[in-house]
C-alpha cells in the first residue's frame, strides 16, 4: 500500500489539500514575491526578523513510522512559467548556485548578502524565536545548495536534508507538543507521541541586494521518504 | 530520475513456493504487502526489475535470507514551489515512485527505478526503530 505524504501550510493535520495555480498553470506551492535585500514572507519587519512559511508534513502510514524524510531541490517538472530565458534547467541552477553562495551569517538579511531557499525545522519554536529565528549558524537551519563541510547539501536525493528532531511533534490533545523521543527523519504514524506525527518547520526564500534578474523563479522542492513494504 | 524499470520484492524460500509482490507496490491491500509474508524458510530476498522497453525481468538486488529484516518503498513527493506576487494556502503534491530497498541489520540497500542502487549504513538511532518484520503475516 502506497503511503501518502501531506505538506501543509496549514496548521495541524488537514484534510483538505488546497493547491496554489502556478504560473504556467500547473499547481504548487506559491512563496510570493521578494524583494532585494530581503526575504519573503518578513510580514512587513524584517528588522525584527518577523516571518516565515510553516510547514506541516505528516503521512497515512498505519503500521510503522516513515524513515529517512528529506528534501532537497530539483528542476521544475511542470510547464514551465518563470521568467529566464534558460527555462526551469537555468532557475534551478541558479538556485544552488544562491544557495552556495549565501555568506549565512544574517538570519534577517540585514546584511543585505543572503539568498537563497532557507529551510528552519524548530517548527514549534520558531513563532517566538524572534531574532534568533533562521539562525544560520544552527544545525537546524540548512540552505539548499550550502556547503557545511562535506559538499553541497539539499541539491538530490544522495545530499538530501534529513528532517531535523525538532521538528517533530503530534497532535493528540489538539495542540502540537515536542515528541518525546524524536528521531532525524523518522515521522510517526497518527498519534505516535514517542516519534511524532509531524514534522513542522519553516522556510523562506532570501534575495540578495545585488541580484539583477527579476521574474518568477520555479523549481520542484521534493520530499523523499521510505516507508514498509 | 526517469524510470527504467518497474520494481517488486521476491522471497524464496527452502521448503515453499517463491512469493512475489505487485510491481511498484501497486495493490491497495495490506494483504498484498511484504511484511504480510512470513519468513520462515526464507533462503533468499530479492528485488526484481522488469524493464520498461525490454519487458525483462531479471534480480537487481538480492540478500541472504538470515541477514533480511523486512523492506521499505521510497517515493518522492513534488511540493513545486514558485515565487511570483501572490500566497495561498497550502501545497499540492505529485507523488512517484523512486525505489524499493532491502534492510538488514545494519543497512539499508536500494534500487532505484534507474537501475542504480545505494548503499546506506543505518545510524543507531534509526536501527532501533523496530519497523514491521514480516510479523503480520497469515
Amino acid at each position: 500500500m502506497a503511503v501518502t505524504l501531506t505538506v501543509s501550510k496549514a496548521g495541524g493535520r488537514g484534510t483538505t489539500i488546497v493547491a496554489d495555480t502556478l504560473a504556467g498553470d500547473d499547481l504548487g506551492f506559491d512563496m510570493g514575491q521578494v524583494v532585494n535585500g530581503s526575504y519573503v514572507p518578513n510580514d512587513g519587519d524584517q528588522t525584527n526578523n518577523a516571518g516565515f512559511f510553516p510547514i506541516y508534513a505528516y503521512h497515512n502510514a498505519t503500521k510503522d513510522p516513515i524513515t529517512e524524510v528529506g528534501t532537497y531541490i530539483d528542476i521544475y517538472p511542470g510547464s514551465y512559467g518563470g521568467a529566464n530565458i534558460g527555462g526551469s534547467s537555468q532557475d534551478i541552477a541558479d538556485l544552488i548556485a544562491m544557495g552556495d553562495a549565501t555568506p549565512g551569517l544574517s538570519a534577517n538579511n540585514g546584511t543585505g548578502n543572503e539568498r537563497g531557499f532557507w529551510i528552519d525545522h524548530r517548527g514549534r519554536s520558531l513563532v517566538g524565536l524572534g531574532l534568533s529565528r533562521f539562525d544560520p549558524a544552527v544545525a537546524q537551519v540548512r540552505v539548499y545548495g550550502q556547503d557545511y563541510g562535506s559538499g553541497q547539501v539539499g541539491v538530490d536525493l544522495a545530499t538530501a536534508i534529513p528532517i531535523h528532531v525538532d521538528a517533530m511533534a503530534y497532535y493528540n490533545t489538539g495542540t502540537m507538543t515536542d515528541a518525546t523521543t524524536p528521531v532525524t527523519g523518522v515521522i510517526g504514524k497518527l498519534n505516535d507521541t514517542v516519534h511524532g506525527d509531524t514534522a513542522w518547520m519553516g522556510c523562506r526564500f532570501y534575495l540578495n541586494t545585488a541580484a539583477l534578474d527579476g521574474g518568477i523563479m520555479q523549481w520542484a522542492w521534493v520530499w523523499a521518504y521510505s516507508y514498509t513494504a | 530520475m526517469k524510470p527504467s524499470y518497474r520494481l517488486r520484492w521476491r522471497f524464496d524460500f527452502v521448503n515453499s513456493p517463491s512469493k512475489f509482490g505487485c510491481w511498484n507496490g501497486s495493490s491497495p491491500h495490506f494483504s498484498d504487502s511484504a511484511t504480510s509474508v512470513k519468513k520462515e524458510g526464507l533462503v533468499r530476498a530479492c528485488i526484481e526489475g522488469e524493464h520498461l522497453q525490454q519487458y525483462a525481468t531479471k534480480v537487481l538486488l538480492e540478500m541472504p535470507g538470515h541477514e533480511y529484516k523486512t523492506s521499505q518503498w521510497i517515493r518522492r513527493c513534488n511540493a513545486a514551489p514558485v515565487l511570483s506576487p501572490k500566497i495561498n494556502g497550502e501545497i499540492k503534491l505529485q507523488s512517484e515512485l523512486m525505489g524499493l530497498a532491502l534492510i538488514s541489520e545494519t543497512h539499508k540497500y536500494t534500487v532505484y527505478v534507474d537501475g542504480t542502487g545505494s548503499v546506506h549504513e543505518l545510524p543507531i538511532e534509526r536501527r532501533n526503530i523496530k519497523l514491521l518484520e514480516h510479523t503480520a503475516g497469515s
